[in-house]
């Protein structure tokens, strides 16, 4: 057995490394559920349906002029929003990654009040299936 | 890469120039167009309902859109009134700043709505982006006497209200700012118990697309 530092960990939003990176998380990778219990069941009994790939979010001290973060920040900012899926790749360490395509969702940020850093936070909705490698 | 520290940041009704602005030449009467430049280092945007004074002048109101500042200058900044005395090149620009006082953070909140597209035969839920729409939200200690608070609250405390904020600036830090137009959507204030200053929290709408401008 074996485990993964947080501190290993890295994002890729359309190939470009996001800086200044906290931590990332992908939450809500969910397989719908069909109920197909009937009458004479004791016990209620599914099948399994469409899989969603839930939601990667992204957290990081705010940096405009990092190449990764103005990439995804120019999704929003922008006159024409993004629409179509990029590639998201979640890295825990080396070799280990989840690979999908995803639409960016939300982005939120802001100056905090006393000694606080900007913070950033990226979420995305992942459209597909999320690819996962483990070397 | 580099952080950011909080106690930077402004929320700013309107743009900001940062450095010496001067007009870039000499301008006639009638004219209601010209450029600025820095002279130095010049950062900053400006916005539609900015005021500036020229040599201490007449204050002439920015008209038009949003002015981001490339290479310490502005190519064209368009206003109104129409200029009544000629201005000589390289004249100093005076521009008025509206900061919000008593600001203690602010948040920006954007979003891009999802579509789901999966179809018969899909395994897997695929989606595409729709349409966008950002949030702000501001909180300072309330100040009523202050020119920006107070230009807030009667947006709404006025027998018609009317939300409307030409251009509003989230300052991070000089030269960098995410910005648009805004509808202030409410307010709430209060007179809290014990020793605790009164607070205020303005939330925003932003109205049309959001921009960020990080020089």
């Amino acid at each position: 057995m074996a485990n993964v530092r947080g501190q290993d960990g890295s994002a890729t939003v359309a190939g470009n490394t996001i800086g200044e990176l906290r931590d990332w998380a992908l939450d809500g990778v969910t397989i719908e559920t069909m109920d197909d219990t009937v009458k004479g069941d004791k016990h209620r009994t599914f099948l399994g349906g469409i899989a969603d790939g839930g939601t990667a979010r992204l957290t990081c001290w705010l940096d405009g002029g990092d190449a990764g973060q103005s990439v995804v920040i120019g999704y929003f900012a922008a006159a024409t929003p993004q629409s179509a899926a990029i590639t998201v790749v979640l890295t825990a360490s080396s070799g280990k990654t989840y690979t999908f395509s995803a639409v960016p969702q939300t982005w939120s940020t802001g100056s905090p009040e006393g000694s606080a850093l900007c913070p950033a936070t990226f979420t995305f909705k992942v459209s597909g299936a999320v690819t996962a490698a483990w070397a | 890469m580099t952080t950011y520290r909080g106690q930077d940041g402004l929320l700013i009704l309107g743009g900001e120039l940062i450095g010496t602005p001067k007009a870039r030449a000499a301008v006639a009467t009638g004219v209601t167009e010209f450029a600025v430049t820095g002279g130095g280092t010049m950062t900053g945007l400006v916005t539609v309902g900015d005021i500036f004074a020229i040599d201490g002048g007449t204050d002439y109101t920015v008209a038009g859109t949003f002015y981001v500042v490339s290479t310490n200058a502005i190519a064209t900044l368009v206003f109104a009134p129409a200029v009544a005395t000629a201005i000589a090149s390289n004249a100093t620009l005076t521009f008025q700043s509206h900061s919000v006082a008593e600001l203690r953070d602010w948040a920006l909140d954007a979003a891009i709505e999802t579509i789901e597209d999966t179809v018969k035969g899909d395994k897997h839920k695929t989606f595409k982006g729709g349409v966008a729409g950002h949030r702000g939200r501001a909180t300072a200690w309330l100040d009523g006497g202050d020119t920006e608070q107070a230009a807030l609250l009667a947006k709404i405390a006025a027998g018609t209200p009317d939300g409307t904020v030409a251009a509003l600036t989230f300052k991070i830090a000089d030269g960098k700012y995410l910005y648009g137009a805004a509808v202030l959507s409410n307010f709430s204030a209060g007179s809290p118990e014990g020793s605790a200053l009164c607070p205020v929290t303005f939330d925003f709408q932003i109205t049309g697309p959001l921009a960020k401008e990080w020089n």
